[in-house]
């Protein structure tokens, strides 16, 4: 009894379509890819709120704080990170006879998103070697007047400073951790009013739309 | 398919020349297929799509020494204060605090929005008076305060509050469009008048 066999289709087949497909996304995901990730000095889960106003991507500086409530700070733009550190540098900050960083300290630190490391400390941080750098927790920086930990003044207040002078028009994100306790982003929000700056933003991941409990215009 | 039509016979064509062979226009697609897919596959891992959203906050700038503290005339049945506790609760009193009238809630849609919306809506028979109908002088100030509600609302963390409550306190004033609010600090005299004595450096 031969069964009949079923007609074998080809094993090839066409993928013209689909190849079309994938190079148009591919085409689309590499144009608009602007900058990879960067090294983040820590994971930071911000709240949720309803606010859909966009995050602006430059002249901003922005302040993490994390849930153990220590401070670090991040520049958007990559020049700006080397006018804010030359400017410590001028200001003798990394030490006194510091007064030039090589290329390849300076190309390491414009390419931090955001760090977390006392002046006294940086210029050696600069120096470590990839292994000894992870191994280095980044301690956070200072936000108040005398840290009893570190013994150093508000470094926070310095680079608000730092940044201010090298883009007058620098806007100021503060980016909690959502656990992070109130007295860590008072302590922030105190330094930057310190310089007179009255006015920041939340960075915050957005959540559904809601619904008011009673709906208004149907009660008359 | 970029295939050739109508060469296929070739044997058609009778004394033309010496027969070229024809070639099959396929061409095996797999690897360059495996490698747009992989290339595909990193970028949409690697891209950062949604920028974060932000949430815009003004505080009130601090007085100089020299500057005298001039306390804005504010009627007391028109404030509302929330002082946000530790573990999501919000304790919460309308004009004078007073250890009597204060309440407990917490950030639940039922719990702090409503008491937002009932202090917003408490006088219904008149307008917000951040209403554009109603008539405002050149500094955008209502004319006459008495023809129009103004809700306000004072935040006061306390120290052991965590950060994400300011940040859900926030964010309830927006979601009920509350206009006039502000985030203070909770002093040690606040905490004197929530047990119901006289604040120390009181005025």
């Amino acid at each position: 009894m031969a069964s009949k066999k079923p007609k074998r289709g080809s094993p090839a087949l066409d993928m013209t379509a689909m190849v079309d497909v994938a190079f148009l996304l591919l085409t689309f995901f590499i144009l608009t890819t602007t900058r990879f990730r960067e090294d983040q000095a820590v994971q930071v889960q911000t709240p949720s709120s309803v606010s859909e106003t966009l995050m602006p991507k430059e002249g901003a500086m922005t302040i993490l704080v994390s849930d153990s409530g220590r401070v670090y700070v991040g520049i958007a733009d990559i020049n700006m990170r080397q006018a804010v550190l030359e400017k410590a540098i001028a200001d003798k900050r990394l030490g006194e006879g510091v007064t030039a960083l090589d290329q390849k300290e300076m190309n390491f630190f414009m390419g931090l998103e955001s760090f977390g490391v006392p002046f006294n400390q940086m210029k050696r941080w600069l120096d470590m070697s990839n292994e000894e750098r992870k191994a280095y927790k980044q301690p956070g920086i200072s936000a108040v007047e005398t840290d009893t930990v570190a013994h150093v003044g508000n470094e926070l207040k310095d680079w608000v400073r730092y940044a201010r002078i090298s883009d007058p028009k620098m806007r100021f994100i503060i980016k909690g951790d959502g656990n992070a306790p109130y007295s860590a982003f008072e302590k922030v929000t105190e330094t930057l009013q310190g310089w007179e700056i009255n006015q920041f933003a939340l960075v915050t991941s957005l959540e559904g739309k809601v619904g008011l409990p009673e709906k208004t215009p149907a009660k008359k | 398919m970029a295939e050739m039509v109508g060469g296929g016979g070739g044997g058609h064509k009778k004394g033309s020349g010496p027969k070229t062979k024809k070639k099959s226009t396929r061409i095996d697609m797999t690897a360059m297929v495996d490698v747009a897919f992989l290339l595909l596959t990193f970028f949409v891992l690697t891209a950062t799509m949604s920028n974060p959203n932000v949430m815009e906050l003004t505080l009130p700038p601090k007085l100089k020494d020299d500057v005298e503290d001039k306390t804005a005339d504010v009627q007391a049945e028109k404030v509302v204060t929330l002082i946000l506790e530790k573990d999501n609760k919000i304790t919460w009193y309308q004009g004078v605090c007073d250890k009597d009238s204060l309440k407990t809630t917490d950030y639940s849609p039922e719990g702090v929005r409503k008491v937002l919306m009932q202090h917003i809506k408490r006088k219904p028979w008149l307008p917000l008076c951040t209403d554009p109908s109603v008539p405002k002088d050149q500094f955008g100030a209502p004319l006459d305060k008495s023809k129009c509600w103004s809700p306000m609302f004072v935040i006061k963390p306390r120290f052991n509050c965590q950060y994400k409550d300011v940040v859900n306190m926030l964010d309830e004033l927006s979601i009920v469009d509350a206009k006039i609010y502000a985030l203070t600090k909770f002093t040690a005299d606040d905490s004197l008048q929530m047990i119901g004595e006289k604040p120390k450096g009181g005025k």
